[in-house]
């Protein structure tokens, strides 16, 4: 079963110099930590936060492929976690071009909108992109009972208690 | 006119504690220096350096989206010069069609690089001050300065 969560916060991981991001499910009951990458953490944080660049960032830069090609993202999915990594897919609506009439000089193809002949392709990524990419494109983030089960709870828990107020110190945004 | 380049060279700038990427033209005439920032530099010398990475790093993960869509880029070029800034274009075709997106020359350099199609830059983003400029920051490095590249 897949479980919807949302991007809680994004914190700044004083030992590691790398960023967590809390992902929570609605009833606030369930709390999955992922560490990325601070340029990761960036453009999670860019997006939690509706900054917008002047010129197009990375995950910007895929929006806008994207929304060229008119391939809707569905939703991305933390499907699995080996050793200490989790694992993320990109589901994309692709409506192939047979699909859309032999009149190949059509202005906006894409636009005769998504049949039922679209296609799901889904592409692996990291957690940090995927969640990058959805926060973006406004579609859900979720992810499988079986990671939530897997994932050590205790570890962020130990982790948080013994935080000091000084490890705040270090935070740069 | 466009002109062919070659990523020739990445070096950091400590005065600004950013990178430059090098491009040059075949006849080694054209130089064009771009600054860019540290994740795209990373991402551009994870690609010259051919180093292949457990995971997909953001320009890899783009690289495979388009993969899977059967999207192809066919090439980069750099437009022009803007306020200080770069502004660069990168072609794809998708099932029959041409697509053109704005994207910045760093982003643009890593994926070309990771589909091996050519980087251009028209007549217009190639002025001789920003080589003037270079030659005056080349000309003031000091040895140490090296000291601080960091990969």
């Amino acid at each position: 079963m897949n479980i919807p969560l949302k991007v809680d916060a994004i914190i700044a991981d004083p030992n590691t110099n790398a960023q967590i991001v809390i992902l929570k499910d609605e009833q606030d009951l369930e709390l999955l930590p992922i560490w990325v990458g601070m340029a990761e953490g960036n453009a999670i944080r860019f997006a939690m936060e509706g900054i917008s660049s002047p010129r197009p960032l990375t995950h910007d830069l895929l929006k806008d492929f994207l929304n060229h090609l008119k391939v809707p993202l569905e939703k991305i999915l933390i499907h699995s976690m080996k050793g200490s990594t989790y694992y993320a897919s990109l589901h994309f609506l692709q409506t192939p071009q047979a699909q859309k009439g032999n009149d190949q000089t059509t202005e906006n193809p894409a636009l005769d909108g998504i049949t039922e002949e679209s296609e799901e392709v889904t592409v692996d990524a990291r957690p940090s992109d995927a969640i990058a990419l959805a926060l973006r494109m406004g579609v859900p983030i979720y992810v499988t009972d079986e990671v939530l089960s897997k994932k050590g709870p205790e570890s962020l828990d130990a982790w948080l208690e013994k935080l000091k107020p000084t490890d705040f110190g270090p935070y740069d945004a | 006119m466009l002109v062919q380049m070659k990523v020739r060279g990445l070096m950091f700038d400590p005065y600004n504690n950013a990178y430059i990427i090098i491009l040059r033209g075949e006849e080694n005439t054209d130089v064009l220096p771009i600054w860019v920032g540290r994740p795209e530099a990373n991402a551009i010398s994870l690609a010259l350096e051919g180093i292949f990475t457990p995971r997909p790093m953001t320009h890899d993960l783009i690289k495979n989206v388009l993969d899977s869509l059967e999207a192809k880029i066919i090439s980069i070029v750099v437009t022009e010069l803007k306020d200080n800034t770069y502004l660069s274009k990168t072609h794809l075709t998708y099932q029959g069609s041409e697509i053109t997106v704005d994207s910045r020359p760093s982003d643009a350099i890593a994926l070309a690089l990771r589909a091996d199609v050519p980087i251009f830059v028209a007549d217009e983003a190639i002025k001789k001050p920003s080589s003037e400029e270079l030659d005056r920051w080349l000309e003031n490095l000091r040895p140490e300065d090296f000291g601080k590249y960091d990969t």
